[in-house]
């Protein structure tokens, strides 16, 4: 379980991320790789890949912790986080492997060389759904202003109220609510443009 | 899309956010353009996409359900992302690993080459009660040879009396080759004191031995051996030596006191 093998506490953890610490990003990897490779298996039966978006993965975590996406605020809110976080940073990792089948379709895919197809019934592996997440991750990046992209994320990934985030944040209620509003906007007409939604 | 559509887009694309006045607003446009009604579905359910992600499950094994063989690939792979990305300090060793192991096996290679290549120890000259430690001072008449071999093969022994005269010791004409194991005391040619007596003229005596480690000679590639053109005893000796290890293996000479 992410967070039992860690020798510092959780908050320590994430300020260690936080400051890029070595010692952080080794006690990160050795906690939360296993959870992260398990859901790679789900998706592919390929050992190669399965490890390289593994290490993208934890990677990509690390350095949105070190970048301030994550704000601590009360115990295990950094291991909810990491769990509802990864599984985007994976799909959009099969995403890119889908596209890059779909260009390679001349070519003769060698035994074990592609993911497995999509089970019919899981929504995961839907294409469709994958670029739809995949421009989300993209607009949310994308936001100039840091403010703004902190308190959405806040916002979609982990569904807090208005005054969870300003509480976590640190700011005031109505600053938040204007960040929240204009960010939300500015993620919103760029979902429009790059998926094509006002059709 | 209307001119309508245009000016309240921005404020439907937010509606969440909008004061009382602005929702109504939109609420009432929205009731009537089914394209604004159509693109806010749209957007929400991109969101809607993204809350349907399901976070990763809270297990204290993630990797229970994998086969024992991709639990070794998640080692593995955590090890890899640690070496590379952890910042962790390595013990020295492992960073010579590579080049230890690369010697290792080097070293498993070449040395058995090289063994391959001489295969005989401890070659000795003399009769064969001196070679058996049976006797102390060499009967002059009667030569031959001992030794021992550091894996276990097929010697061949072949003898260049002082005019120059190639035999081939052993194996002798018509018999098979014989198998000697590592470590054994082998009297070349066998047999008794009668035997190496009857077998060998008196003269120089220089011996030529070969060991085929892998598999038994061919007879009659070694009665070919015997073939030599003609020339000095010492071009004799060369030629039937270089034929030799082409045909078994590496050469080992001894030459004997001259009986004469």
């Amino acid at each position: 379980m992410p967070g039992d093998a860690a020798r510092h506490d959780e908050q320590a953890l994430a300020a260690g991320l936080q400051a890029a610490a070595p010692w952080a990003r080794s006690e990160f990897f050795v906690a939360a790789h296993d959870a992260v490779y398990a859901y790679a298996c789900r998706l592919t039966r390929d050992v190669d890949l399965r490890r390289d978006w593994t290490h993208d993965c934890l990677l990509r975590l690390a350095g949105e912790v070190a970048e301030g996406r994550f704000v601590y605020r009360r115990p295990g809110s950094f291991w909810a986080w990491f769990r509802t976080r990864a599984p985007f940073v994976v799909l959009d990792s099969l995403r890119a492997r889908r596209r890059q089948e779909s260009r390679e379709l001349w070519a003769e895919p060698e035994d074990g060389d592609f993911p497995d197809p999509p089970a019919p019934d899981d929504p995961r592996l839907d294409l469709e759904r994958l670029e739809i997440l995949h421009a989300v991750n993209g607009c949310l990046d994308g936001l100039q202003n840091e403010d703004q992209r902190r308190v959405l994320a806040l916002l979609l990934f982990e569904e807090m109220s208005y005054e969870e985030i300003a509480a976590s944040v640190g700011r005031p209620l109505n600053t938040v609510r204007t960040d929240i509003r204009r960010g939300r906007l500015a993620l919103r007409n760029c979902l429009v443009l790059r998926l094509g939604l006002e059709r | 899309m209307t001119s309508e559509c245009t000016r309240l887009r921005q404020l439907i694309l937010v509606e969440e956010d909008l004061e009382a006045q602005e929702l109504s607003e939109v609420r009432r446009h929205l009731q009537g353009c089914s394209a604004c009604r159509a693109l806010r579905e749209r957007v929400l359910a991109v969101e809607d996409a993204v809350r349907s992600v399901a976070a990763l499950p809270e297990t204290p094994d993630p990797l229970a359900a994998l086969s024992r063989i991709e639990r070794r690939q998640a080692r593995s792979s955590l090890a890899v992302l640690l070496f590379t990305h952890g910042g962790r300090q390595f013990p020295w060793w492992w960073r010579s690993l590579p080049l230890a192991l690369a010697a290792v096996v080097a070293f498993a290679i070449v040395l058995p080459a090289l063994q391959r290549g001489a295969p005989v120890r401890d070659l000795r000259i003399g009769s064969p009660l001196v070679l058996r430690g049976e006797a102390s001072a060499p009967a002059a008449e009667a030569h031959g040879v001992s030794f021992r071999l550091t894996e276990s093969g097929y010697p061949v022994l072949i003898h260049v009396d002082g005019a120059g005269a190639v035999r081939l010791l052993h194996p002798a004409f018509g018999a098979p080759p014989t198998r000697l194991g590592k470590d054994q005391l082998a009297l070349l040619p066998p047999g008794g004191e009668d035997a190496w007596r009857a077998d060998l003229a008196p003269g120089a005596e220089t011996y030529l031995l070969a060991v085929a480690t892998r598999e038994p000679p061919d007879p009659g590639r070694l009665e070919a051996l015997l073939t030599v053109s003609t020339g000095s005893r010492e071009q004799t000796i060369r030629e039937v030596a270089e034929r030799l290890s082409a045909a078994v293996g590496e050469v080992s000479r001894r030459d004997g006191p001259s009986a004469d």
